[in-house]
């Protein structure tokens, strides 16, 4: 047990270049119990920090040879003096100093003219927060060690990332601000393919609220199974508020399906849904802040994504020091989230060097928790089709294609164009004799009459493809590529003819390339790609 | 009460004290003036909080004058906007309480 240790007066350096000022501060703040050291200008200021090791510098904004903010910069470049607490003090109330110094590291600003009780008051406070009570160096190294411990839990306590699931590729990176912090991230993958990806930002930092998101993520993980979200944030409120930590919780959560995702954003900064280079949907607000009121009720916001967007998450840290708590779309930018071509942000030691490098121009008296969670949904999708098809198994396929086309593209065409296609796949381009297939025959019946060609034969695989514009079928198949003379179209039969009857022509390229926009052969003649595009009401 | 320009942990402790003694000495209608407060962190707005329902448990109420736009966000995003007084001026706010005063 460590005896307790009388406190010493605090020592304060006054820096301005008036000298009545320097002498009216210096004797508010001696009243009151202060040391006062004094300097006249930004340089005499930076060899006073040295010399006198001041609790807390007060700090002049305009002075000559080097001012207020130039001393500012000096201060937080140097390890030494980092952290050393900084109140600018001036006689403009011009929000543009107040922002540089702000953005600089200053902990306060006051104006001029000062009210000596107040001066005192955030004079004692600052000095308060930031002075650590004296502890013996055994004592300090364990507590160190201690808190390093924690961090490798905390940071052991996160899903390996990335993970896949259910069309969805998702990662994340957690940078706190001290050794271990309030945020976290979390992945839940259930039994019945059901995907929970959320991130909690606790208030504070530091080790409570580090133990407090710790339970936090744990009920939540118990809350959500079986249960909406919006119900699970619901039921977590009302427990956080029964416990009476004296923290509260910013809390979203995304629920991920094949073309759709649900959110609920209770107090983060907006979750923002990114298409190429937009950003297409912003989701906040969508209750307050957990553990704030006992009673509280949830709404939840349902997206349709197509393959290829982007659904990002963030704390506060990431926002907020750069001067707007909401504005997601503007870290986004610092951390390099856009789509592109080649990016590793899967990657989560890329994904955390960009958040580390992100926050390093922010204030340092603004740094806080940083976490990050980013949600891709993978393109295309694919189904392996059974081999040799069926009618049952060439429906299915078609119903795969329905199941994920976006309501623009007519349902009908598809119909006719998939199943078409699909024949057509395994016909032409494995055995290349489609006119010796009759129609009563099933397709089973009709490979069992060329058993030898169906050995090296695999699986064909149907992937689905969406942009904004147009629904793609892509179709394609291992062996026996299907020559260039038969993937052209045929000419087609006169305009008006009635589909069945244009069916009746024949099946093959004739049919697939009148119902779908756009038809393209893989250059090895082994898969063809079936473009429909947006219909003219629909867009 | 006025608060500085950054209301964060180092100003949310002795903040909380403060309005904890009012609400002991039954001052359970306060004014929160934020002129000059360009943020407020999470431990800032627990603290509020906390207060707040203090001050309702007395029948009391905890309300916000001249509140930025840096703070509006942060009130928004939390949806604290919705359960708590945020009024563009001082006078306003304390005539929230004069309202509930007169018979």
């Amino acid at each position: 047990m460590s005896s307790a240790v009388p406190s010493r007066p605090k020592t304060v350096l006054v820096v301005d270049d008036t000298s009545a000022n320097r002498r009216l501060y210096a004797s508010i703040l001696e009243t009151a119990g202060f040391v006062v050291h004094t300097a006249s200008d930004g340089e005499e200021a930076l060899l006073a920090v040295q010399t006198s090791e001041p609790s807390l510098v007060l700090l002049d904004y305009m002075m000559p040879r080097l001012d207020g903010l130039g001393v500012l910069c000096a201060l937080r470049g140097d390890p030494s003096t980092r952290d050393l607490p900084v109140v600018m003090l001036t006689a403009s109330a011009e929000p543009d100093h107040i922002d540089r110094a702000l953005d600089a590291g200053a902990n306060d600003y006051i104006t001029k003219p000062v009210n000596g009780k107040i001066l005192v008051a955030r004079i004692r406070s600052m000095i308060s927060a930031y002075s650590g009570t004296p502890r013996d160096g055994a004592e300090h190294d364990a507590l160190l060690a201690d808190l390093d411990d924690a961090a490798r839990v905390q940071e052991a306590q996160l899903p390996v990332v990335p993970v896949k699931a259910s069309g969805w590729t998702v990662t994340g990176a957690v940078v706190p601000s001290g050794k271990i912090g309030g945020d976290l991230f979390d992945i839940v993958v259930e039994s019945d393919g059901r995907v929970i990806s959320f991130l909690l930002d606790v208030s504070g930092h530091g080790t409570a609220s580090a133990l407090v998101a710790a339970e936090i993520r744990a009920e939540f993980r118990n809350l959500i199974r079986g249960r909406s979200l919006s119900e699970a944030f619901a039921r977590l409120n009302a427990h956080m508020s029964r416990r009476a930590t004296g923290k509260f919780c910013c809390l979203a959560a995304v629920e991920t399906a094949e073309n759709k995702i649900t959110i609920v954003n209770a107090g983060l900064p907006p979750v923002i849904i990114v298409r190429r280079n937009e950003v297409v949907e912003s989701v906040w607000g969508s209750g307050i802040a957990l553990g704030l009121f006992g009673e509280s009720s949830y709404e939840e916001t349902v997206v349709r994504v197509l393959p290829g967007d982007r659904v990002v998450l963030l704390s506060d840290g990431l926002t907020e020091p750069f001067g707007a708590a909401d504005d997601s779309r503007a870290a986004i930018d610092r951390l390099a989230l856009w789509p592109r071509e080649g990016d590793s942000w899967e990657d989560p030691r890329e994904l955390r060097s960009r958040v580390s490098a992100a926050s390093s121009g922010s204030s340092p008296a603004m740094d806080d928790d940083k976490t990050v969670l980013v949600l891709s949904l993978d393109s295309p999708w694919i189904q392996k089709t059974e081999f040799p098809p069926t009618r049952e198994s060439v429906a299915a396929a078609v119903r795969f294609a329905q199941t994920r086309c976006p309501e623009w593209v007519d349902r009908e065409r598809l119909d006719h164009g998939l199943t078409e296609a699909v024949t057509n796949a395994i016909v032409h381009g494995t055995l290349g004799i489609s006119s010796e297939l009759r129609a009563e025959d099933t397709y089973q019946d009709f490979f069992k009459q060329k058993p030898g060609s169906l050995d090296d034969l695999d699986p064909i695989e149907i992937a689905i493809e969406q942009t904004l514009d147009t629904f793609a079928v892509h179709v394609r198949w291992a062996n026996y590529p299907c020559p260039p003379s038969r993937q052209r179209a045929t000419a087609p039969p006169p305009s008006g003819t009635p589909l069945l009857e244009y069916e009746a022509h024949g099946m093959g390229m004739r049919l697939i390339h009148s119902l779908f926009d756009r038809v393209t052969w893989d250059d090895d003649g082994l898969g063809l790609s079936l473009y429909l595009a947006r219909l003219e009401s629909a867009a | 009460m006025s608060l500085p320009v950054r209301v964060d942990v180092s100003v949310a402790r002795e903040m909380l004290d403060v309005l904890e003694r009012a609400v002991a000495d039954s001052q359970t209608n306060i004014v929160l003036d934020l002129r000059d407060t360009q943020s407020l962190d999470s431990t800032a707005l627990g603290a509020i909080v906390t207060v707040l329902k203090k001050c309702r448990a007395e029948a009391g109420d905890l309300v916000l004058a001249c509140v930025g736009e840096g703070v509006k966000r942060v009130l928004a995003i939390t949806r604290l906007d919705r359960v708590m007084g945020v009024y563009e001026t001082r006078q306003k706010a304390v005539g929230r309480f004069l309202e509930n005063e007169q018979p």
